[in-house]
């Protein structure tokens, strides 16, 4: 054994592992290409295809509820999941698209300064966040902020936003990130669905229908990021089912003047309402 | 035997500088660059995101701007990388009508009696009498959606001292941030910050304190 070693570290093989080494290092070192980086045009460009590559980012629920409270549109919760159906949904899929419902519950609850909801939503929340294995902005340190804060609205909103984001963000940087189209599908449909349902009474001058109707383009954004998605069962019914909502959106392309009308506000309110009721039963 | 350390010592040289190929990026989603181009009062929490990117490559992330806010977007890298290019694109969704089909239908004339009916002759076996053709052109229309791209910012031509984007949304559109990392080894990832800040123009308690922004 003594004399392999002293074989093995001869001047004769040390040059040779020298040799191997530096050759190695030559081989894998790449041509580098420049990039092409100027194909822009001053003005327009025109494409109908949707990019595989581009990342999509929804803006949070809670930017459309901070739009509801600034506009003055009263708090209803009535319209929240009820806190009491979280231990209704077995699967992986249903957990993962109620978590998005019950984090932008979350979110409602805080804009509107509602502490013992927000604590109770962000119990919730966490809940099912340990069930699907999602620690990051629903762990431990963060529902003692929220413990600790329970009586400053304005602490509850700062921590409560800031561990949606941070699942998010989490869920965005790893590959497997299965679960994040179903959170943020179900974040942003409960806004709609809670936007849509605060209207009392349809009016041009509603600044909230202006509201809805620019959810237009997050649906948009949202299925251009399904269709960058392997699909599979759950996948395809959630998408069919954005899909449907989307063809009623379509329609206000044909709008002359009015952003939305009666009609087609009706339209997408039975649809909203019809796939949230779905997915929360 | 002491050979055989300054081998080890040599090998874990190599191994070393072989794993430091990609530590620009390590812990990226944590680390933050530019922090001088915040702004005031803009929250940064939702929209932005932090990741690598390999150096020669080029990155779309699109997002959408509600109307009757601001925003800032900017995109910074660790200085170790280099200089990452960056364009703020507006993205615009249209439905337009395009022609789907052109039909041309030959439309003959008869012989009409006072009354305005065909007239059908014995001398004629009793058919209707052609007195003249015309071509009559039916145009088909179709919706088809379009998307329209404008570039709104490009960090490469840039010539105002503001190296960031920052407009007041009247109407809600769209935008796509363009990144290209450095040219280089596509081997070598670099931490890369896009941000996308946002900030209500009606209300102020939405906001952060006093002039501060809000980002982690």
């Amino acid at each position: 054994m003594f004399y392999f070693m002293n074989n093995l570290f001869s001047y004769k093989n040390i040059f040779l592992v020298l040799f191997l080494v530096a050759g190695l290092m030559i081989s894998c070192k790449e041509e580098v290409q420049p990039i092409d980086n100027d194909n822009e045009a001053d003005s327009l460009n025109v494409e109908n295809n949707t990019d595989n590559s581009m990342m999509f980012k929804l803006p949070s629920p809670v930017e459309l509820y901070i739009f509801l409270w600034e506009d003055d549109v009263k708090f209803d919760g009535t319209l929240l999941n009820s806190t009491e159906t979280a231990g209704n949904y077995i699967t992986t899929y249903k957990k993962a698209i109620n978590f998005g419902i019950y984090s932008s519950d979350l979110a409602y609850c805080t804009v509107y300064g509602k502490n013992q909801q927000t604590f109770n939503y962000f119990t919730t929340a966490k809940q099912i966040a340990d069930d699907i294995g999602l620690m990051e902005g629903f762990d431990e340190t963060f529902a003692k902020k929220i413990d600790e804060n329970i009586n400053n609205a304005d602490s509850l909103y700062k921590f409560s936003t800031e561990s949606y984001s941070t699942a998010i963000t989490y869920l965005e940087n790893i590959e497997q990130d299965n679960l994040l189209p179903f959170i943020i599908t179900g974040a942003w449909l409960e806004s709609l669905y809670i936007a849509i349902n605060s209207i009392d009474k349809f009016s041009f001058e509603n600044p909230t229908i202006m509201r809805v109707a620019e959810q237009q383009m997050l649906l948009e954004n949202l299925i251009d990021y399904f269709i960058t998605l392997p699909k599979d069962e759950q996948i395809n019914e959630l998408y069919n089912s954005l899909l449907d909502i989307q063809d009623s959106y379509d329609k206000l392309y044909d709008n002359v003047e009015e952003i939305m009308t009666e009609e087609q506000f009706n339209e997408i309110l039975s649809k909203v309402n019809k796939v949230r009721n779905n997915i929360v039963s | 035997m002491k050979i055989g350390v300054i081998i080890t010592v040599f090998v874990f040289f190599f191994l070393f500088f072989g794993s430091t190929k990609s530590s620009y990026s390590q812990n990226c989603e944590k680390r933050r660059f530019c922090p001088e181009n915040f702004g005031e009062r803009y929250i940064y929490n939702t929209q932005s995101r932090y990741g690598t990117l390999p150096m020669g490559e080029k990155k779309r992330i699109k997002t959408s701007c509600y109307s009757n806010k601001r925003y800032r977007v900017f995109v910074c890298c660790d200085i170790d990388f280099g200089e990452v290019d960056y364009k703020v694109i507006k993205q615009i969704r249209k439905n337009v009508k395009k022609i789907k089909q052109i039909r041309k239908d030959t439309i003959i004339d008869y012989k009409l009696d006072e009354w305005g009916e065909i007239v059908y002759l014995e001398e004629n076996d009793y058919q209707p009498v052609e007195i003249g053709r015309k071509i009559e052109v039916d145009t088909i229309w179709e919706n088809a959606r379009i998307i329209e791209e404008k570039i709104l910012f490009n960090s490469k031509t840039n010539t105002t001292e503001k190296n960031y984007w920052e407009s007041s949304i009247k109407k809600g559109h769209s935008i796509i941030v363009e990144v290209a990392a450095p040219p280089g080894d596509p081997d070598i990832d670099g931490c890369v910050n896009i941000y996308i800040g946002s900030r209500s123009l009606s209300s102020k308690r939405f906001g952060t304190t006093g002039k501060q922004s809000l980002h982690y």
